[in-house]
């Protein structure tokens, strides 16, 4: 060996593993550390790109878990207006670590914490500063919301006890915050609901070290739910919309996917039971030329999330070979059709009785 | 002279301008009937007229261009109902098309409310609810057909959804404690609501059932069920006396916003 460079792979090599190649054709950026198979339970949450990784895994007929369904009889519109089944359980966007330390001391923790009973008024609707948009038009009392709240944290503590892999997407270093309390929203007062008070509001971006700390301790909570679980962490290719850092928008996005990438890679390279999937690298590297976002510039076009979930299918087969698929519908027990012949004849009876007679 | 016409205080509209109601429904039809023929309710200033199916053949009952047509395996039964040999139904030759059961099973709805309201992460807020309400009531063909018929203003309309199970203590229904009858209520409560106000917004009066009927929520009280309930194992059908509080309802939602006989209803038209 004249130097350690010699005789590595080709995916070692800028040239062979990408420049060289059909950008279509790049791939196994990712050696996976465990296998996660159709059978396995999967809970996705965290930024908007997380429920593009949940939708492709239950669409290859993953087991992905959803723990706060939506109730029959809504169409697949008011799914989506409502927030259901767009991630394991209806938080809407967890777009930072703080957030998801939030939930998971909401659901987990005895003891409320002092920052839980803020909630947003507007014109005698409530909303949840953790998840301002999760009903369009808010909630009719703070008793609603609450227990709606409730039920959120009941399919939280569920999804974290039930699943055997968690992905959580890591999308945003900038937040707002009330100065008193502490608590994070999901979005800035004023940008869609509540009411902005420069005196009770207060911009904050994450660092390095607090994410990595918030992190670490939402990953202790979970642990201590259980010990098993691989936990799947991605970091979202989506551009902030703003900045409130002063920067540039593209600085603050770099600024921002940077950190959260340097977390993400922190902790996968710390614990064997956490693992990093390059969604982000996949998008948004210079050789895909951004062929993957939508005319704004933002939104990741579907065959961009093709091409990541194929890419996450390609590398856990590489590494663990071909899992072997549930066939849709497994396990089901054909419908019974109801007594209906027995009631006919009953409701025959009745309406001859009455009608026949005159 | 009946009970009921004995002590009738309600003052009836005068009997030269009788409101024209179109009861139409499905089996349940029959305790409504039987109210009338036992005279357990005062009729007059309404000029009744059946016209409907049993399970079956109700399935062969079309709504088309504005008239309800049986198919032809169900004409005889409707004939039959009707008694007045009107084979098709023109909304507009009511001032009242009053749908009875057509199996809108408001008690399904209930119960599914209270079982996922129930669970720790069921929680449905009202404008969930209410969604999940017209999503459920919309499946049901008749409601649809009364949501048709309001809009296009040929009748006014009124629905009183399929009666509640009769409570007989035999097919696993308890009657629930305190406790869990409060929760109950609330859920019961909520739901029925969110169904009056979806049809409502439908141009549709609705007529949920009375409490007084009503036992732990979700069950008729067992003096509803029709003659031999228990045993014969049909926990579908009520009796006159039923039947009686029903009508008694009708009428009392057409007096409290009468209509005027021989009017076409035009406010859900008007509306629109």
């Amino acid at each position: 060996m004249t130097n350690p460079y010699a005789g590595l792979p080709e995916a070692a090599f800028y040239r062979t593993a990408v420049a060289d190649r059909e950008p279509m054709q790049i791939g196994g950026l990712w050696k996976p550390k465990f296998p996660i198979r159709p059978h396995h339970a999967i809970v996705t949450a965290g930024s908007c790109f997380a429920q593009h990784i949940g939708r492709a895994l239950l669409k290859n007929g993953y087991r992905w878990l959803d723990c706060e369904p939506a109730p029959r009889f809504l169409s697949a519109k008011e799914r989506q207006e409502f927030s259901y089944g767009i991630f394991s359980f209806r938080t809407g966007n967890i777009y930072t670590a703080k957030m998801l330390l939030q939930w998971l001391t909401l659901a987990f923790e005895e003891a409320t914490p002092r920052w839980a009973g803020e909630y947003w008024e507007s014109d005698g609707r409530y909303f949840d500063p953790l998840r301002p948009r999760i009903e369009p038009d808010g909630f009719e009392s703070i008793d609603e919301l609450e227990m709606s709240r409730q039920a959120t944290l009941a399919a939280i503590r569920t999804a974290v006890e039930k699943a055997q892999v968690f992905v959580f997407t890591m999308g945003l270093t900038e937040s707002w915050r009330n100065r008193d309390s502490g608590l994070e929203y999901a979005m800035c007062p004023g940008t869609g609901a509540g009411q902005f008070d420069a005196s009770r509001h207060e911009f904050h971006n994450h660092s390095f070290a607090e994410i990595l700390k918030d992190m670490r301790q939402a990953l202790a909570i979970m642990r201590a739910v259980s010990r098993r679980q691989k936990v799947l962490l991605t970091v979202s290719p989506v551009p902030l919309t703003a900045t409130a850092s002063g920067e540039h928008v593209l600085n603050a996005t770099s600024h921002s996917k940077s950190i959260l990438r340097a977390v993400a890679g922190q902790l996968a390279s710390s614990r064997k039971d956490i693992d990093y999937f390059p969604s982000y690298e996949l998008i948004s590297s210079p050789p895909f030329r951004g062929r993957f976002f939508a005319d704004n510039q933002r939104s990741v076009l579907p065959e961009g999330v093709d091409f990541v979930m194929r890419n996450f299918f390609a590398d856990q087969q590489a590494r663990f070979g071909a899992p072997v698929r549930r066939s849709p519908g497994a396990g089901r027990r054909p419908r019974r059709r109801m007594a209906g012949r027995a009631e006919d004849v009953r409701c025959e009876e009745e309406l001859l009785d009455a009608f026949a007679s005159r | 002279m009946c009970a009921a016409k004995k002590n009738c205080s309600m003052p009836s509209p005068p009997a030269d301008k009788a409101i024209r109601i179109c009861i139409y429904g499905d089996s349940h039809l029959g305790c409504l009937k039987q109210a009338l023929d036992q005279g357990l309710v005062d009729p007059r200033g309404y000029d009744i007229e059946f016209w409907g199916a049993d399970g079956p053949y109700f399935r062969q009952l079309r709504l088309q261009d504005g008239v309800i047509r049986p198919d032809p395996e169900a004409e005889e039964r409707v004939l039959l109902v009707n008694g007045r040999g009107r084979k098709f139904l023109r909304p507009g030759d009511f001032d009242v098309m009053f749908f009875m059961g057509a199996r809108l099973r408001a008690g399904e709805f209930l119960e599914f409310l209270r079982r996922r309201m129930s669970r720790s992460n069921g929680f449905l807020s009202r404008a969930v609810v209410m969604r999940v309400a017209r999503g459920w009531a919309n499946r049901t063909r008749s409601y649809r057909y009364a949501g048709e018929i309001a809009r296009s203003g040929a009748a006014r309309v009124v629905y009183f959804p399929t009666p509640l199970p009769t409570f007989s203590g035999r097919d696993g229904a308890t009657q629930p404690g305190p406790q869990e009858a409060g929760r109950c209520g609330d859920v019961v409560a909520l739901g029925w609501s969110s169904l009056s106000e979806v049809a409502g917004s439908d141009g549709i009066d609705f007529i949920r059932q009375p409490d007084a009927t009503v036992t732990g929520g979700l069950r008729t009280r067992a003096e509803f069920g029709c003659a031999g309930f228990a045993e014969a194992g049909d926990l579908v059908h009520k009796n006159a006396r039923f039947g009686a509080i029903v009508l008694e309802q009708l009428f009392g939602v057409l007096e409290a916003a009468p209509v005027r006989a021989g009017a076409q209803h035009r406010r859900a038209a008007a509306a629109n």
